[in-house]
């Protein structure tokens, strides 16, 4: 009996070591890559340099946050370009996710979906290099227009707010349409043959029966897509110029420019809380559970 | 609607339209980006002078 009991707890023993070696490099990772630099970010934004290599603890970074306007400003207008963002990329990847998953069939299906792909295997600085051939005030498409006679003269069509979103919503399409065409996938196609048989309209079919379906997979697609938009330094910076005003920039800024890592460290602090409470409303407001929507992602 | 529904000829092209617009907007950059890398002048930009194949 007492054999049995020591064979038991042996192989418990062993069955929680196996776990331990087996979770360890995703904790060291996670512990070394991403908690320890965060818990060094937030005690170098707590302090403040009264003399140098002389420091006390304060809350002056966050004051100068809330004092200067251009600092606030620029944080509201990135939340709401990024939002914005956000929704033209769902409006824009919603049908193409529909046409993958329900119109086209087999290989055409496939084949459409791979050609969505594609393009995200070039590097993201070379598609904006590619938007700044095609937009600026030389570059192919104002050219264009002179051509066709719709503008007297060559147009700049870079740094302007429209062209920023444009290069926010290229560059994170393909985070859209994956989570949208798994979710898509999962929905039985007899459920909509069932509601054409009832007579609802196309609409009323994408409000009952679609759009409750695939929440998991818009919400997902949308805090990603968020969470990308609201971090991304290069296309704002380069589709942007110096009128894009992003919050990246105002931290890349303080940290490489003006060597205050105390202010960085607190403004980088102040995004991430951002983009934290931006995400929790956005669950409140469509009702989705974290761990679902991760899930799904 | 889904394929195996009855789908009015308007929104058969509204579909194919889409699609297309769609795909032209994913690959003019990247096709733009390839062509000028040829173009024989120290910028990849427009105007066109000629193919160069060394850098």
């Amino acid at each position: 009996m007492a054999e049995i009991t020591a064979a038991t707890t042996v192989r418990t023993w062993q069955r929680r070591l196996i776990l331990i070696l087996l979770l360890a490099p995703a904790l060291l990772w996670l512990f070394a890559l991403i908690v320890l630099p965060h818990v060094q970010l937030a005690l170098l934004s707590l302090r403040e340099r009264v003399a140098p290599h002389v420091y006390k603890p304060s809350l002056a970074q966050f004051h100068t946050f809330f004092a200067e306007p251009l600092y606030w400003q620029v944080f509201v207008r990135t939340a709401a370009l990024s939002i914005v963002a956000t929704a033209l990329t769902l409006l824009v990847a919603f049908p193409i996710a529909w046409v993958i998953t329900k119109v086209a069939r087999g290989r055409a299906s496939a084949l459409l979906f791979v050609v969505c792909l594609i393009p995200f295997w070039v590097s993201e600085t070379v598609r904006a290099l590619g938007w700044l051939i095609l937009l600026r005030e030389s570059g192919v498409l104002p050219a264009l227009l002179v051509k066709l006679g719709l503008t007297a003269m060559p147009v700049e069509l870079l740094y302007h707010d429209a062209t920023i979103l444009t290069g926010l919503v290229y560059t994170s399409l393909l985070f859209m349409v994956v989570p949208l065409v798994s979710s898509l996938e999962s929905l039985d196609n007899s459920l909509i043959e069932a509601a054409y048989d009832l007579g609802a309209s196309g609409f009323a079919t994408l409000r009952n029966i679609v759009i409750p379906h695939a929440a998991p997979g818009i919400t997902a697609g949308c805090i990603v897509v968020f969470m990308l938009t609201l971090g991304n330094y290069l296309t704002p910076n380069l589709l942007g110029g110096k009128n894009s005003q992003w919050f990246t920039e105002l931290i890349y800024t303080q940290f490489i420019v003006r060597f205050n890592w105390e202010q960085g460290a607190a403004f980088g602090f102040l995004l991430l809380g951002l983009s934290t409470a931006i995400v929790a409303l956005g669950l409140r407001l469509s009702g989705q559970r974290f761990v679902d929507v991760m899930r799904r992602s | 609607m889904i394929a195996s529904l009855p789908r009015p000829a308007w929104l058969r092209t509204a579909t194919v339209l889409y699609v297309a617009a769609f795909l032209i907007f994913l690959f003019v950059p990247l096709v733009i980006v390839g062509v000028f890398a040829f173009n024989d002048a120290n910028y990849p930009a427009p105007p066109w002078r000629g193919t160069r194949l060394s850098a």
